[in-house]
């Protein structure tokens, strides 16, 4: 589409997204979904994957953190044909497709729970107990599901 | 300065517990609703996983609150003088939150 718009349009464009010290509007927040729950028990697991592809449409900034109990939406071979649900992990699978690069998970809580950090997708990023405090200070909005 | 509101009882659940672990210098936290049936939980031995990073988190300067109204409520009261967590009321809650850069809810 900018191939069509006339060159001197497209440098006023880039320059006016490029100043220094852009006020925080919607879009340039950075949004940071904390996800808690294990999949299929309620809606939230989902309803936070929603949050973050419909975020990630309209061009939002939004990183992912998986914490606590969070992390078993990570887990790989989920099959809940059975229980007449969508493969949530299949779902979290399609993130980098919408643009969500930043997928974090919490290496304190997957091995408290004695997840194989072999079967995360490598869409993720492992981080420490340190990093988590770091991940939260650094956000202007967080939601939590 | 991040606002950590706790909304479950910490006998039942653990979610004081992992935002004691997630709390940063500086930070607030809130019990709130059945939250505030921790109100104790810093000198409760069945607790005592909890007196430890709440004493070590008050060296660090993190705030601890309780939401009077859900106490009143519930009938509970503070057990001893020293206890961390500091009574606000409705209004008090309101300022906090328009201090505070962000709130992250724990549930």
């Amino acid at each position: 589409m900018n191939d069509a718009l006339p060159p001197s349009n497209q440098t006023q464009h880039s320059s006016d997204q490029d100043k220094p010290n852009t006020p925080i509007t919607p879009n340039t927040r950075r949004i940071l979904l904390v996800c808690r729950t294990a999949p299929y028990g309620n809606a939230l697991a989902r309803e936070s994957l929603e949050t973050a592809l419909a975020a990630g449409a309209i061009g939002a900034k939004v990183a992912m953190l998986f914490l606590d109990e969070g992390v078993w939406q990570l887990a790989q071979h989920q099959k809940p044909q059975g229980i007449g649900r969508k493969n949530h992990s299949a779902m979290l699978g399609a993130l980098p497709l919408y643009d969500i690069d930043t997928v974090l998970v919490d290496r304190d809580s997957l091995s408290k729970r004695c997840i194989d950090l072999a079967e995360l997708g490598d869409f993720t990023q492992l981080i420490d107990s340190l990093q988590v405090k770091e991940v939260i200070a650094d956000h202007d909005v967080i939601l939590s599901f | 300065m991040t606002l950590h509101t706790v909304n479950k009882s910490p006998y039942l659940s653990q979610c004081l517990a992992d935002c004691l672990d997630r709390v940063s210098a500086g930070d607030s936290i809130v019990l709130i609703e059945d939250g505030v049936y921790g109100i104790n939980c810093a000198t409760s031995e069945t607790l005592s996983a909890l007196n430890k990073a709440i004493a070590q988190l008050m060296t660090l300067g993190v705030q601890f609150c309780a939401l009077r109204p859900d106490i009143e409520a519930r009938g509970l009261q503070t057990t001893s003088a020293n206890c961390p967590f500091n009574l606000l009321s409705d209004g008090d809650f309101v300022d906090l939150v328009c201090e505070a850069d962000k709130v992250l809810s724990w549930y």
